[in-house]
């Protein structure tokens, strides 16, 4: 796998903190790894310290694709590196319905840096829209965190629906549960319920905790600052079992 | 990636009189003395400290360093974590690491990574070898801006090669972070204005250089510069000096068996040390002449069936379209080929451990290094030394006249073979003596290299049909023996198949003997004796003052 997009068409389901954590996995493990802050909001941009803005644009970037390495930064952290945000990403889909070949083009500028990079990580915002069939055509698997709620699982359903509609099925899907509260019996029991339903929930799941709220304090991973942490723990054998995973479906 | 790759990291020697502040201290104090200057001076943020150990890896004869890369092996300590690491010279291209217990001596031993086969590309059939050690102690620092961010990395440490080496000495480094040009100016600007701006070479390169294996230099190249006013007995001391030292920088990996170049390239000096000895009528004493060229050619013997069974070997396993439908049919005819071959190599190790090899050593060392024009051609009829470049004209223009002469007559194999060991012994003497006319030696070695080709293939081609031939004939006692019968049945389909390449050798090598006379014909031409008497003119004018040498074309 070479690109791994974090997405969910819902919001808050913790998707920046997986990315930044996954990320920061990566890299920890010897593998070159960009982030790439699709969201305008830029909280992985935050998170990493580094400002949500790129010269020209979002508009600049999709039409001088070229230039995207000079827009790269890199973080705190030696093998990991940031392709920020900017708050003109919130109009990427009109940027993106006015140049031809509007549905690939993440894909031709992830395209341009698969040879610098063992991983490159998309934290995508949450939206069904153009940007998002960009997601789908430029990734390589897609890593889908739920809470472990029925609307959650709606939203899944609604994923696999748009996946099928626009012809994207092919590419892999790793679902995992978020902000999981042990204390909540209808996590337990969606979460039961979707691991016998599908073959694509992984077992590792990321725990409702309050060290991956303190990441914007910390403006750092957990496995930084708290190492130890049952959080930091679960990003690791998140990492471990989703490569493993597609080792295997390879 | 251009703008990245232009901001190259800065490694900075720091200065005697800094050093000599902390001369008192232990290495790993000096490097936390230089750091606390940098947190005072510069406001610079620790990033932790640690020990680590480097071995700098290449092929003997630096294929990584000579295509821009340089591999290394770094054992972090006290932790004992391992990483081999392939970067850049430059910051033209990304690091590529893979974790490794232990240093690989073949790509095969690197992990299934993209790193195998960017080493299996760049050092081919080599070996990989270590070349220094060296063994730091570092301490790391952050540059940050307002948002504690960090904008660019320094790294002190203090580098000794390691077992007991000599101190490379304190080195600063500053590390820009991507996407922050301004901020690595200002810090590189910043740590040289405290510390010097001497650049410094990376340590472990430095360190290579400290132990005698110069970055990039091959130690087998034949690549001596004669003074111009170097006398001929003085010019052959030079090069049997220097056949002896790739003779010895080689031995080591042919006894290790470490890869089929280190036997090659020890067998090409053995040759070459005879072809300059041959050359040496009148120029050393005639019965130490005549037994280095005695014992060299028991050398050369000796190596001959084990490298004739590498390049056999290394031609069956490689890819052949025509052969492939044949590979399990030549399992038993590779084993057998393969038991030879040790045993060609147990033969050479005893030679490698005997008496006579370690004499032959002292003989050819104590030849090179004879004080004397004579080289020891003292006593009654001791001639006047002469120069190098009249003398060798004179005796190398003999034997191009006597190659044209045994050329124009050959018309059997055995005639051709004749003439391909004549020219290869010419081009060996005249790679000797070619710093002393460079361009004309090269354009005759050209020539000469052209007839080489054709020749030196119809003669692997004979060498390769009669060791086949020999192995079908043992694999054909084993039939008869067999009582077997899946065995007897495997060795009759290896039987077949090696008659098969038997005779593909040798209408091979019937094609390269065809084209031989045309080919010689080219060499014999006027254009050709044109080129080589333009190279006996420059060798004669050699001892003079520059004097033009007259063009080959008319």
């Amino acid at each position: 796998v070479k690109v791994l997009a974090v997405y969910n068409a819902k919001g808050g389901v913790g998707k920046t903190s997986t990315v930044v954590n996954l990320a920061f996995e990566a890299a920890r493990r010897h593998c070159r790894t960009l982030v790439w802050d699709l969201d305008p909001q830029g909280a992985a941009s935050y998170y990493f310290r580094v400002a949500p803005r790129l010269e020209g644009g979002a508009k600049g970037l999709i039409r001088r694709r070229d230039r995207v390495s000079g827009h790269i930064k890199g973080t705190d952290f030696e093998n990991l590196d940031l392709l920020p945000a900017d708050f003109s990403l919130r109009n990427f889909d009109l940027h993106l319905d006015r140049v031809k070949g509007r549905r690939t083009r993440v894909a031709k500028v992830t395209k341009l840096l698969v040879d610098h990079y063992d991983l490159i990580l998309l934290d995508c915002p949450p939206q069904i829209s153009l940007a998002s069939e960009n997601v789908f055509a430029a990734a390589d698997c897609l890593a889908v965190p739920l809470i472990p709620t029925t609307l959650s699982v709606r939203t899944l359903d609604q994923l696999d629906d748009f996946r099928t509609r626009t012809n994207q099925s092919e590419v892999p899907l790793r679902c995992f549960f978020s902000m999981v509260d042990g204390r909540k019996r209808l996590h337990a029991e969606v979460m039961e319920q979707l691991w016998a339903e599908r073959s694509d929930v992984l077992r590792s799941a990321i725990p409702a905790a309050t060290e991956i709220e303190q990441m914007g304090v910390h403006r750092a991973p957990v496995g930084v600052w708290a190492p130890g942490s049952i959080a930091a723990r679960a990003y690791g054998d998140l990492w471990e079992e989703l490569m493993g995973s597609l080792r295997v479906s390879a | 990636m251009a703008e990245y790759a232009s901001m190259q990291p800065l490694l900075i020697a720091v200065t005697s009189s800094v050093a000599a502040d902390h001369q008192a201290d232990s290495a790993g104090d000096r490097v936390a003395a230089i750091g606390r200057r940098l947190t005072a001076e510069l406001g610079l943020s620790s990033d932790g400290r640690g020990h680590v150990e480097r071995i700098l890896l290449d092929s003997f004869d630096w294929r990584l360093y000579r295509h821009g890369w340089m591999l290394e092996h770094e054992r972090t300590l006290p932790d004992g974590a391992s990483r081999l690491r392939l970067r850049p010279l430059d910051t033209s291209a990304a690091i590529v690491e893979a974790d490794s217990e232990s240093p690989p001596v073949r790509p095969e031993d690197v992990a299934d990574t993209p790193l195998r086969q960017q080493l299996s590309d760049l050092v081919g059939p080599r070996a990989i070898v270590p070349i220094v050690a060296v063994s730091s102690r570092w301490t790391r620092f952050r540059y940050l801006d307002d948002e504690f961010k960090t904008v660019g990395r320094v790294n002190v440490s203090e580098a000794t090669i390691a077992g007991g080496g000599p101190d490379l000495g304190l080195t600063v480094q500053v590390l820009p972070v991507r996407g922050y040009p301004a901020e690595f100016g200002r810090l590189a600007a910043a740590v040289g204005q405290a510390f010097g701006t001497a650049h410094a070479i990376e340590p472990l390169l430095q360190a290579a250089l400290a132990v005698g294996r110069p970055p990039g230099q091959d130690p087998s190249a034949f690549d001596i510069e004669l003074p111009a006013d170097a006398t001929a007995p003085a010019a052959i001391r030079m090069l049997l000096g220097r056949v002896l030292s790739v003779m010895s920088a080689n031995e080591p990996g042919v006894r290790d068996h470490l890869d089929d170049e280190f036997l090659h390239d020890f067998r090409v000096a053995v040759r070459r040390g005879r072809a300059i000895v041959h050359l040496a009528r009148g120029l050393l004493s005639e019965p130490e002449r005549q037994w280095l060229e005695g014992e060299l050619r028991w050398l050369g013997g000796i190596t001959s069936p084990c490298r004739d069974l590498d390049v056999l070997l290394e031609d069956l396993e490689a890819e052949h379209p025509e052969l492939s439908s044949r590979e399990d049919d030549l399992v038993p005819l590779l084993h057998q080929l393969r038991r030879w071959r040790i045993e060609a190599r147990e033969e050479l190790d005893r030679a490698l451990e005997s008496e006579r090899y370690a004499a032959l050593l002292v003989g050819l060392g104590s030849t090179a290094a004879r004080e004397g024009e004579g080289c020891g051609y003292g006593g009654a009829g001791q001639v006047e030394p002469a120069l190098a470049g009249p003398v060798l004209a004179d005796r190398l223009r003999k034997v191009h006249r006597t190659m044209c002469q045994r050329g124009r007559r050959a018309t059997t194999e055995e005639d051709w073979h004749d003439l391909r060991k004549l020219g290869k012994r010419l081009r060996y003497q005249l790679e000797g003596f070619r710093s002393l006319a460079a361009e004309p030696a090269a354009e005759a070695l050209d020539a000469l290299r052209h007839l080489q080709t054709t020749l030196g293939e119809a003669q692997d081609r004979a060498a390769h049909a009669a060791l086949l031939h020999a192995a079908g004939l043992e694999l054909a006692s084993v039939l008869g023996a067999s009582t077997d019968q899946a065995m007897s049945t495997d060795v009759a389909r290896a039987l077949l198949a090696t008659g098969g390449l038997v005779e593909w050798h040798r209408r091979r090598g019937q094609v390269a003997l065809d084209a031989a006379a045309k080919v010689f014909g080219r060499f014999d031409s006027r254009a050709s004796h044109r080129r080589f008497e333009r190279l006996w003119y420059a060798l004669e004018a050699s001892a003079n003052d520059p004097v033009p040498v007259p063009r080959s074309d008319p």
